[in-house]
């Protein structure tokens, strides 16, 4: 069975060491060979989403690999064809693996037990997102000096990730990822944006308070606000959640010694976090697009088995 | 031609019994401690076997008329069979709901010739949507004895409440999928850690539980004659066990994939263990394999699905809900209750058959399970499910100390069982129907 990434746990504990080996290699040199010279990706994405398809397509190509788009509609059951189906077609047209990203959860762990294609997962409803935290967790590592080669490489670290953690597939990877290399994990956000933090890990912790979530971090991990979720919940008003939750100067300097302010991007400015924190020098979302990239290439390589 | 079956413990309804069983015209014609067959007789040999009744399902489902089914009546009720079912009740959800008397009647006629008896269910509401009552007099009239809007929870209390002060005046069975959408939501399948990890939406247990709530006082003013489907929830059988002491008519049933699986079958995102109501976590498993083993239980029923690949494997949000497992359903039971320690149990079956090859403990588990699979679920239905003289010849030959296996699924078409690399215990070996063999696995 081929190599698939479909979830953060798929790389531990060792595709993680060989990726963050291979993303630091990649951001160091100005020259990238070839390496997947003939291979051939599909990307199948089932919900739009430029940023995420631009980013794996330039990964692909500046390797030396095709990356083609599959056209899929939403929903192919009136038809009367499984999604099962669709992988075969893929499958028998002679790609080396799948890029897929699905408004709907858990899809990757399906197709990975339909067919022996490789998986990459760019993204599946609110349960994961992979490569983001893999990249994220590589910038960390990197910052904080910690050795991804051991087993409680983030021991002592504390992460608050702060905002719809419900919906996010993102704080999802992040906070399982981070929890399995020992670090502490504080879910930070309104009740009906909180997510069971006993499903991810027992070093993770959930609180509605700002100000206790992120005190004594060194990580502050905040998501993108999404209005249309605000105004169906009890925060009908973004007034009331910027609030409690937007991150400022004041909030960053009471939390102590935070040394990291992260985003997945695109940041809503003046929503999650102010235009200041947006240009301290602590707020590293462009580095992470950056070391994203990096890993996103060193991801294609791993599971193609060329790393 | 008689047919005898010699040697095995005998389950008659409410005990084990040491007896042979003799068959004729279709007829059970002799119960006694030794039957001599003479020339010509079929002779089953039922040394260290259980012989019952034919199971009663409260809970099939028939898919006729059916969309793009792989599996047609015929093929369902060969899988009954295979399964120890002689009777099954035929659920309304079809491609056309079972809504009106026509419908009702051309159900009937359309699975009258079928190897198992059928009992079609009407619908609550018209089109099973909720809104507007079927015309419970005709239906009443043209035969229907159970109706449920399954697949659905009635919403509207006013419409349950016309429904079961319906089911006092005319005497038929509303049986409710109890959930209430507000609280159900987009749910797929539990509310739990196993859905926070899959970011998928979860259904509470308190879903189903708050519309039994609703339905017990319902019935209180009406005294109509209600029936609990596929509990899913722990509250729900203590509701159910107040209100009968209450005196009401109610009654449940239980579906044999709750008693052995959990939530965390899900965690790989199969699927397959897309049901409804959603598989619980350990602990109301637990809850509800020991609630069948103390008798709380009327019925463990079947909630047999079939659903062809195209509407199984899908997204979670678009997968059909359901799963199929009529054939497997005693060992699937059976195997959950023998997962619970030897323990005090009340003597009510075991005490009379030296022949019956189990222990005591043992012993009154099974017999606990097949008055679930006979007795109880035909009383629902207001009928008798006793092994004497005139009694149709319906017979299912049990081994229950059949080592465990895993269960073939060839007899589906539909590839939606959950219970594939599932070793499960005991076995049916026969089954008889007016008289005749109709499934053999080792009889001979």
């Amino acid at each position: 069975m081929a190599r698939s990434l479909v979830s953060v746990l798929d790389v531990v504990p060792t595709g993680l060491v060989e990726i963050a080996g291979r993303a630091g290699e990649l951001l160091r040199s100005d020259r990238v060979l070839p390496t997947l010279t003939g291979l051939q990706f599909a990307g199948l994405f089932l919900e739009a989403s430029t940023r995420t398809r631009l980013a794996f397509e330039s990964a692909a190509k500046r390797l030396g690999a095709g990356f083609s788009l599959v056209e899929q509609k939403s929903s192919s059951i009136s038809k009367g064809e499984s999604f099962r189906d669709t992988l075969e077609t893929i499958r028998a047209t002679g790609f080396d693996a799948v890029i897929i990203r699905s408004p709907w959860s858990g899809l990757p762990l399906q197709l990975r037990s339909w067919s022996d294609l490789a998986i990459v997962n760019g993204g599946d409803g609110s349960r994961e997102h992979p490569t983001q935290a893999i990249g994220d967790v590589i910038l960390m590592a990197s910052h904080f000096k910690r050795d991804l080669a051991l087993r409680d490489a983030f021991d002592g670290l504390a992460v608050a990730i702060v905002g719809d953690v419900k919906h996010s597939r993102v704080a999802r990877s992040l906070a399982t990822l981070v929890d399995r290399l020992r670090g502490e994990v504080r879910l930070v956000g309104p009740p009906g944006m909180l997510a069971d933090p006993r499903a991810f890990g027992p070093r993770v912790s959930a609180t509605e308070d700002m100000a206790s979530g992120v005190a004594g971090v060194d990580a502050v991990y905040m998501l993108r606000v999404q209005r249309e979720r605000l105004a169906q919940g009890e925060w009908a008003s973004l007034n009331s959640y910027q609030e409690r939750y937007q991150l400022n100067r004041e909030r960053l300097a009471e939390s102590g010694g935070v040394q990291l302010v992260m985003h997945p991007g695109p940041v809503n400015r003046g929503v999650e976090l102010t235009d200041e924190i947006f240009a301290d020098h602590r707020f590293v979302a462009p580095r992470q697009v950056e070391v994203g990239a990096a890993t996103r290439m060193a991801v294609l390589e791993w599971i193609t088995e060329r790393l | 031609m008689r047919l005898v079956a010699t040697g095995g413990s005998v389950f008659d309804g409410s005990k084990f019994l040491d007896a042979d069983v003799a068959i004729e015209d279709g007829r059970i014609v002799e119960v006694a401690n030794s039957i001599r067959p003479i020339s010509g007789d079929t002779v089953l040999d039922c040394r260290d076997r259980v012989v019952a009744r034919g199971f009663v399902d409260l809970h099939t489902h028939l898919r006729w008329p059916g969309d793009g089914e792989l599996d047609q009546p015929e093929g369902i009720s060969a899988q009954a069979l295979a399964g120890g079912f002689c009777t099954v009740v035929a659920m309304a959800n079809t491609f056309e709901p079972v809504d009106s008397p026509v419908r009702f009647v051309r159900a009937g006629e359309r699975y009258r010739d079928l190897g198992v008896r059928v009992i079609v269910a009407s619908t609550i509401t018209k089109g099973r949507e909720g809104s507007e009552p079927v015309d419970y007099a005709a239906m009443a009239e043209a035969g229907a004895m159970f109706f449920t809007d399954d697949g659905s929870g009635v919403q509207r209390s006013d419409l349950m409440l016309q429904a079961l002060a319906a089911s006092a005046r005319y005497g038929f069975v509303v049986a409710q999928h109890a959930q209430c959408n507000d609280l159900f939501g987009e749910a797929v399948l539990n509310q739990s850690v196993v859905a926070e990890r899959l970011g998928l939406p979860g259904a509470p247990e308190v879903a189903e539980s708050a519309m039994v709530a609703r339905d017990l006082e319902l019935v209180k003013a009406t005294a109509g004659i209600l029936h609990v489907m596929h509990v899913s929830a722990r509250e729900t059988v203590g509701l159910v066990r107040q209100a009968r002491r209450e005196g009401m008519r109610v009654s449940m049933e239980v579906a044999p994939h709750h008693l052995l699986l959990t939530d965390e079958a899900a965690a790989g995102a199969d699927t397959r263990y897309k049901v409804n109501p959603p598989l619980r976590s350990n602990a109301t498993r637990m809850a509800l394999v020991n609630a069948l083993a103390r008798g709380e239980f009327d019925a463990v029923a079947t909630d047999h699905a079939p659903h062809p690949p195209f509407r199984k494997e899908q997204p979670w949000p678009q997968a059909a809900f359901g799963m199929v497992g009529i054939a497997e359903a005693f060992s699937v039971a059976w195997t959950a209750l023998l997962g619970l320690p030897d323990g005090p149990v009340p003597t009510a079956f075991a005490d009379g058959s030296k022949r019956l090859p189990l222990d005591r403990f043992r012993g009154e588990l099974l017999g606990r399970l097949i008055w679930s699979l006979t007795a109880g679920p035909s009383a629902v239905l207001g009928e008798t499910c006793t092994l004497e003289l005139g009694d149709p010849g319906d017979l299912v030959i049990l081994d229950p100390n059949a080592a465990a296996s895993e269960v073939p699924t060839r007899l589906y078409r539909s590839q939606n069982s959950p219970y594939g690399g599932i070793d499960l215990s005991g076995s049916v070996v026969g089954v008889t129907r007016h008289g005749s063999v109709v499934v053999d696995r080792g009889l001979e």
